[in-house]
């Protein structure tokens, strides 16, 4: 276990190397300069210059490259462009929100998902897996930027019991969980019907019920457990998602999170900020997977074995 | 089976539960005595040395900090740190400051702080993006008493103190902890910075301010980029102001009941400037034939009633007619796709020069991929469809955009510029030594008269002369057509009726944020 461990860990450093490499070109290949953004149409050319020059921003792209690259090994992300802060402590003034909007998102998935799923399961091709399905599928097909307005209008505005925006108490992570989280319950609740079928044939839930058991204990303790797995992969996946691609629901609710500070940077150009964002999110990305492929050993002795 | 639905059933309550638990709190958080105003996007910074953008500008500005003079409501300079001011000579400026100015701390607003404020600015090692303009301007600062500056200027400049509105800075507090300033931004505006997050930009009334304390316990700027979410905010009544902060489309809502019950609409003539602009050193679009064959063919006035919900002034010239500079006799190209037909036969470009080709123009139209632009873009391209010209409309990200413009990768672009006040900007937009990438002159025009005109409006003193020079300026650019004006957009504040005092100024600024009294709703 600790050697496939260190052995992913590894894999990691040359991830993000390449993620560092790649990012760092590409977002200095787009086309506009920081400092014409940064200091606005009516700024003179001296001062431009001026700037570029204190920034750094007029060294040749391979030193940029080196300095920044020597600056992440030692755990320096470097500073933003715009507010001359570290870029790690913008990064972890917004992650809270990001973590607590991916945990509101998910909470209302696997509440939506897991339900439908087995009440689809249980009688497959019978009126409820079709409304179960019909539902599932209508959450696939919501794009948020509709959904999540029209919750507000709902929610905030007629029946006025939810706030229409921002971060703050339970009450406000309410409508984003539920916009973000809709479209993410529509996949979990197909994958978990299928998945459940298919262990719904097997011969141990044959075994089970012939030994009496109610089916409520041969579905939620036998089928469940085993038809959860390929479930949990999925969860791990999405939860790197959602940490940093909830740029829409992000943008409607304003929500102070990462996929926001990201879309921002990325429009003023504050190379430093996009790249440790990306670099961030990666590691996030990597790190999640990883936690994923261990839970998947201790939920299943067959990997473990492996 | 029926077990799961028990489980079901449960889940559902508890949900239900959750969302109904906090319902009460909720519904009508006013309060009272918070000023809650709506803006679009968060300001790259607030503080004043190095506030490009429009919010930064005007929340340092108008309210965190205080400056020399300020510009009245008929853009006109009115005293503000400075009670007067004198020409001994043509170059020199001296100005007298009043006595009872001071910064948030309790510390007096003195001579030194101006003189400082100006130094600081110029020097190369503050890195400010005002220092060019400043140097190329000022020569030296001079206290002469506690409460008198001189300004030694390198040429005389009309309306000097109009062209340095400079928030002015605590040398006590600059001087020895930089870091301390832009955290605490320290002024001796009516307002003193308390917090700023992600979403929100709160400020608090400064007590020893010289107009009197503000009226309010709050004055909280929120940050909703959403046009949607911004809308439905002020909807549920969550926000007291909006100031050109809402769609077109929305503001109506506001004109009927129910919203018309809580919000009032005002409307008033603006100085944000939209124009077509050409790149001269194109081909076919220096001929000024072509151009004004465009002009000819776009309805603007169409534009402003059926895109624009009428909520704009068709305008002539870069000067709004509010500016003391404006000139109305100025003409315009009107509206005469037969005209601008006839001029673009005449030209011989049909079929892009190619002789047989067909009988009509390609151009491409760039604009930035602002919802407004491009549907305006839009519009242009139908319209000119009308006279033969096929627009090729392009829509790019901010940055992409403006760097292509600066760069002069383009033949058409419609873009505006905000908070033009004095007309010595037509040097920074016209004069060819301001060329673009390095200058603003990214049309490229380049014309021996007017840089004659704009290097003798700038030094000329006397107001009905300079005038006078202005109005050849605005005459001479309508003729050459290097810019096609459109028109001077209104501003709209949406104010909630428990708001008091709130006056809107034509640069759609905070000014009068001072004077806002908040009565029970």
């Amino acid at each position: 276990m600790l050697v496939f461990i260190v052995r992913r860990l590894m894999m990691l450093v040359s991830v993000l190397l390449g993620v560092v490499t790649l990012v760092f070109f590409l977002i200095h290949m787009i086309p506009g300069d920081p400092v014409d953004i940064m200091l606005g149409e009516n700024a003179l050319a001296a001062d431009k210059e001026a700037m570029r020059q204190d920034l750094g921003l007029d060294q040749p792209l391979h030193l940029q490259y080196l300095s920044y690259l020597s600056g992440v090994v030692r755990g320096d992300l470097g500073t933003s462009l715009l507010s001359r802060q570290p870029v790690l402590k913008e990064i972890w003034s917004r992650f809270p929100a990001s973590v607590e909007l991916m945990a509101g998102a998910m909470f209302v998935a696997l509440s939506l998902s897991i339900p439908l799923g087995i009440l689809a399961a249980m009688k497959p091709r019978s009126l409820m897996d079709a409304l179960a399905m019909l539902v599932s599928f209508l959450g696939a097909a919501i794009p948020s930027f509709w959904l999540g307005p029209l919750l507000i209008l709902l929610f905030a505005i007629h029946l006025n019991w939810l706030p229409v925006n921002e971060r703050g108490g339970l009450e406000h992570l309410i409508l984003p969980a539920i916009t973000l989280g809709t479209a993410l319950a529509a996949i979990l609740s197909r994958m978990i019907r299928s998945s459940l079928l298919e262990v719904l044939g097997e011969d141990y839930i044959r075994t089970a019920r012939a030994k009496g058991l109610r089916e409520r204990t041969v579905v939620l303790k036998h089928a469940l457990r085993n038809a959860l797995l390929p479930v949990m992969t999925i969860v791990g996946l999405q939860i790197g998602i959602l940490l940093s691609g909830a740029i829409i629901t992000e943008f409607i609710f304003d929500w102070p999170g990462l996929g926001t500070l990201l879309l921002q940077s990325i429009h003023t150009r504050n190379y430093p900020l996009v790249q440790g964002c990306i670099l961030f999110i990666a590691t996030v990305y990597v790190v999640v997977n990883l936690l994923t492929d261990i839970a998947y050993g201790w939920a299943d002795p067959r990997v473990r074995l492996k | 089976m029926i077990q799961f639905f028990t489980n079901w059933r449960f889940l559902i309550v508890i949900m239900a539960f959750a969302v109904t638990a906090n319902c009460g709190q909720t519904s009508e958080r006013m309060d009272v005595n918070e000023l809650r105003v709506g803006i679009e996007d968060q300001p790259r910074t607030l503080d004043p040395r190095y506030a490009t953008d429009a919010y930064g500008q005007r929340i340092g500005q108008h309210l965190l900090f205080s400056t020399l003079v300020k510009h009245g409501y008929d853009l006109q300079p009115v005293p503000d740190l400075a009670i007067r001011w004198e020409n001994p000579e043509d170059h020199i400026t001296v100005v007298h400051l009043r006595q009872d100015a001071y910064f948030h701390d309790g510390t007096p607003v003195t001579a030194e702080d101006v003189k400082f404020t100006y130094e600081h600015l110029m020097d190369s090692k503050t890195l400010s993006p005002f220092a060019s303009r400043l140097r190329s301007i000022i020569d030296s600062v001079e206290v002469e008493d506690p409460h008198t500056v001189r300004f030694i200027q390198k040429m005389p400049v009309a309306s000097f103190l109009n062209a340095i509105t400079t928030s002015i800075l605590p040398k006590h507090i600059v001087e020895n902890n930089d870091g301390e300033f832009s955290r605490t931004l320290t002024g001796s505006g009516p307002f003193q910075f308390v917090s700023q997050s992600a979403t929100e930009i709160v400020l608090s009334p400064n007590e020893h301010y010289y107009g009197g304390k503000p009226q309010m316990e709050r004055l909280a700027f929120k940050v909703i980029r959403d046009d949607n979410t911004r809308f439905l905010k002020m909807r549920r009544g969550e926000l007291d102001l909006a100031i050109n902060a809402l769609p077109l489309d929305k503001v109506d809502e506001f004109r009927k009941p129910p919203l018309s019950d809580t919000y009032e609409l005002i409307e008033g003539p603006g100085i944000s400037y939209n124009y077509v602009a050409f790149n001269l050193e194109d081909p076919l679009l220096q001929d000024v034939r072509v151009r004004r064959a465009i002009a000819h063919a776009i309805n603007v006035e169409e534009i402003i009633q059926y895109r624009l919900a009428g909520q704009a002034a068709r305008s002539t010239s870069l000067l709004s007619p509010i500016n003391p500079y404006h000139d109305a006799s100025v003409p315009t190209v009107p509206f005469d796709p037969q005209e601008g037909r006839r001029l673009l036969e005449s030209t011989g470009l049909l079929g892009n020069g190619k002789a047989g080709e067909s009988s009509r123009l390609n151009l491409e139209l760039k604009v930035s991929n602002n919802a407004q632009a491009v549907s305006i873009g839009r519009i242009l391209q139908a319209q000119l469809a009308a006279i033969g010209i096929d627009l090729d409309l392009r829509s790019y990200e901010w940055g992409t955009f403006y760097g292509d413009i600066r760069s002069g990768n383009f033949q058409m672009t419609t873009m505006r510029w905000v908070g033009v006040i004095d007309p010595d900007f037509y040097y920074e937009l016209f004069h060819s030594r301001q060329m673009a990438p390095h200058g603003d002159n990214r049309v490229r025009y380049a014309d021996h008269e007017m840089d004659r005109l704009l290097e003798v409006g700038r030094v000329t003193l006397e107001p009905l002369k300079r005038k006078a020079i202005y109005s050849q300026v605005q005459k001479k650019l309508a003729e050459d057509l290097p810019y096609f004006s459109l028109w001077h957009a209104n501003n709209i504040s949406i104010v909630h009726k428990r708001v008091n005092g709130y006056r809107q100024h034509p640069s759609g600024g905070f000014q009068s944020f001072r004077d806002v009294t908040l009565s029970q709703s």
